[in-house]
């Protein structure tokens, strides 16, 4: 019998595109194994090179070598000349996650592959959602290995990852299963976290939990920051304790107020509470780990998700923060709620009301994000690297959709949702938390 | 989770336009809600808005967002055009666990300038206010059907 999950998803997937008529543009789902592959629904990384093996038969992903050349990979080789061409296109204008320099040349060379990439992402997401999804820690193409790599945390769950495979009809060899590195194992949802770093639950002496953004020093005194609207008061130094893992950990410092006097004609007559951050910071009582965020182990899911919450080490934060993301980047966000999540930024300054409050030019982003997951760190992987971007204070009440700015609606009746993660964040970005709390760039990255 | 699963494809199957009440299974309710306001209000001024959630039935509501499960959308009253929902569509995302054990009732306040999103003015005329919980089908919430109207006075 499958899963409750498999067949939701089922679901949900066939009433979409019941709906696609005259809720929302045409879909155009691709049966492969026992799940609906919706190319319109799939993230950039995955989007971009599921096209390419629409448009060229035979390909089997793309990846950057340790030199930085472009690795293509092919079942065909006959026809290494048409998807150099195609892939070289491509890459450069839709791949920015390593906010490389757009345009720039890069070698390329081709290579054989044993499968093509449209296969192995449709196995990925029938091993998703099959009855071994429970166990799975993370999972996703490894285009360098032109494999699907499974992390579980139990050795023991490795024989049910490939019955499960097998059901499916995934060959044996185009999938590895790996073990998580679970040492220290600390949840960031419930851990106790000392030295404390970014990602990390927190409670700010808001009514509810929020998450800890990041670590700061200014003058030789330690801060930490998370979102203004977590600590008592919003834009107001109460000074409230804040809490960790049951201890005390420091005391509200900063809270600018709401009162910017600009870009809106509520803000400029004071109708409403504006900033450009939603961001507090307090002074440390307790050990904190300078200019890092938890290192999550596994692989970070998209929207709509709980992505990992294991933290297995700290991340160092580089010194060269990002101001803000451009339209289409891909962000990374940690929250304490839905861990580690990944997706592209839609919109990147958007004056935004909640409640009483508006939030000018904050970033949308099409990630994962639940109640809990304000304060967290928004920020460019890079290897061992994170630089950080922005923090997240908010989430859509709609589902799969862009709500109605204006009137506070979801564009289609039932698409409300508050009870799972949300498909998209807001985040205000780090530029307005530099210029409202006062901290420099060097104070939260090494120099 | 037979049920579970059936209501989830009833929701989903809500974005081709059908009404929601019409398609929740006919089971006793287990909490009501309701709203309650001023009846007049001038342009301009800010508005009050009360709204409650009574638990009628044997097991506890827990609500994660803090209440911003319910809302409370505005309506002109003569073309049931929404002009402004609180919560809005974004809210912020702090974990802020609510119980709601039965009998107990729980009252969230909000406060409305009566501009939109964008920060227009609502004209004058007659306005209704329409509760909603954005709750999990499970708990089975009934929306007292009194309308609340209020007037927007110049």
């Amino acid at each position: 019998m499958r899963s409750a999950r498999f067949w939701l998803s089922l679901a949900f997937s066939f009433a979409l595109v019941g709906c696609a008529d005259d809720a929302a543009p045409p879909l155009s789902p691709v049966v492969r194994g026992n799940v609906l592959v919706d190319a319109a629904l799939l993230p950039p990384p995955e989007r971009f090179q599921w096209e390419i093996g629409k448009q060229i038969e035979g390909f089997g992903g793309v990846y950057a070598d340790s030199s930085g050349g472009l690795v293509t990979l092919t079942t065909d080789l006959g026809r290494a000349d048409a998807l150099r061409e195609v892939v070289q296109a491509r890459v450069v204008v839709s791949n920015s996650t390593a906010r490389t320099p757009a345009g720039r040349a890069r070698p390329m060379r081709v290579t054989h592959a044993q499968f093509t990439y449209r296969s192995l992402l449709s196995w990925k997401n029938a091993l998703s959602m099959s009855d071994a999804s429970g166990i799975i820690d993370g999972i996703g193409v490894i285009e360098s290995k032109n494999r699907i790599l499974v992390l579980v945390r139990d050795p023991r769950s490795i024989s049910l990852i490939r019955q499960n495979a097998r059901a499916i009809g995934i060959p044996d060899n185009a999938f590895v299963v790996a073990r998580t590195q679970t040492h220290p194992a600390q949840s960031i949802q419930t851990g106790y976290f000392r030295p404390t770093t970014g990602g990390i639950r927190i409670n700010a002496g808001s009514p509810g939990d929020c998450t800890l953004w990041g670590n700061a020093v200014r003058d030789g005194v330690r801060y930490g920051i998370t979102a203004s609207h977590c600590t008592a008061v919003k834009g107001s130094v109460t000074p409230s304790t804040v809490v960790q893992g049951g201890g005390t950990i420091g005391v509200e410092a900063i809270d600018p107020p709401w009162n910017v006097r600009e870009r809106h004609p509520q803000c400029i007559s004071g109708t409403l509470g504006c900033r450009y951050s939603d961001a507090a910071a307090f002074v440390y009582s307790e050990s904190s780990s300078e200019k890092t965020i938890a290192r999550i182990s596994g692989s970070p899911c998209g929207f709509a998700c709980y992505g990992p919450t294991t933290a297995i080490a700290p991340n160092r934060i580089n010194s060269w923060v990002v101001d803000y993301p451009v339209d289409g980047e891909i962000v990374d966000k940690v929250g304490q709620r839905t861990g580690w999540s990944r997706g592209w930024v839609e919109g990147s300054c958007f004056d935004i009301r909640v409640d009483n409050y508006r939030h000018l030019c904050s970033v949308r982003v099409v990630a994962s994000a639940h109640f809990g997951d304000s304060g967290a760190p928004v920020f460019f992987m890079y290897g061992d690297y994170a630089r950080p971007t922005g923090i997240l204070w908010g989430r859509d009440k709609c589902r799969n959709t862009f709500p109605n700015l204006d009137d506070g609606s979801c564009p289609a009746p039932g698409y409300e949702d508050l009870a799972n993660p949300g498909n998209a964040f807001y985040m205000s970005a780090w530029w307005a938390i530099r210029q409202e709390l006062g901290f420099s760039d060097a104070s939260v990255g090494w120099p | 989770m037979e049920i579970r699963i059936v209501s989830a494809f009833l929701v989903a199957a809500l974005g081709c336009g059908a009404q929601e009440r019409a398609l929740i299974p006919d089971k006793e309710m287990s909490a009501t809600l309701s709203v309650s306001a001023p009846p007049t209000v001038k342009a301009g001024e800010w508005m009050t808005v009360d709204a409650f959630l009574t638990n009628l039935g044997d097991k506890t509501i827990v609500m994660e967002a803090g209440g911003k499960e319910i809302a409370t959308d505005f309506l002109r009253a003569d073309t049931d055009v929404q002009v402004y929902s609180l919560p809005g569509p974004v809210v912020t995302a702090e974990l802020h666990i609510i119980r709601v054990a039965p009998g107990e009732t729980f009252r969230v306040t909000r406060q409305w300038d009566m501009t939109n999103g964008a920060g227009i003015p609502v004209p004058p005329g007659t306005y209704k206010i329409r509760p909603r919980a954005v709750l999990p089908n499970e708990y089975r919430v009934r929306v007292d059907a009194t309308p609340i109207t209020f007037i927007v006075t110049k």
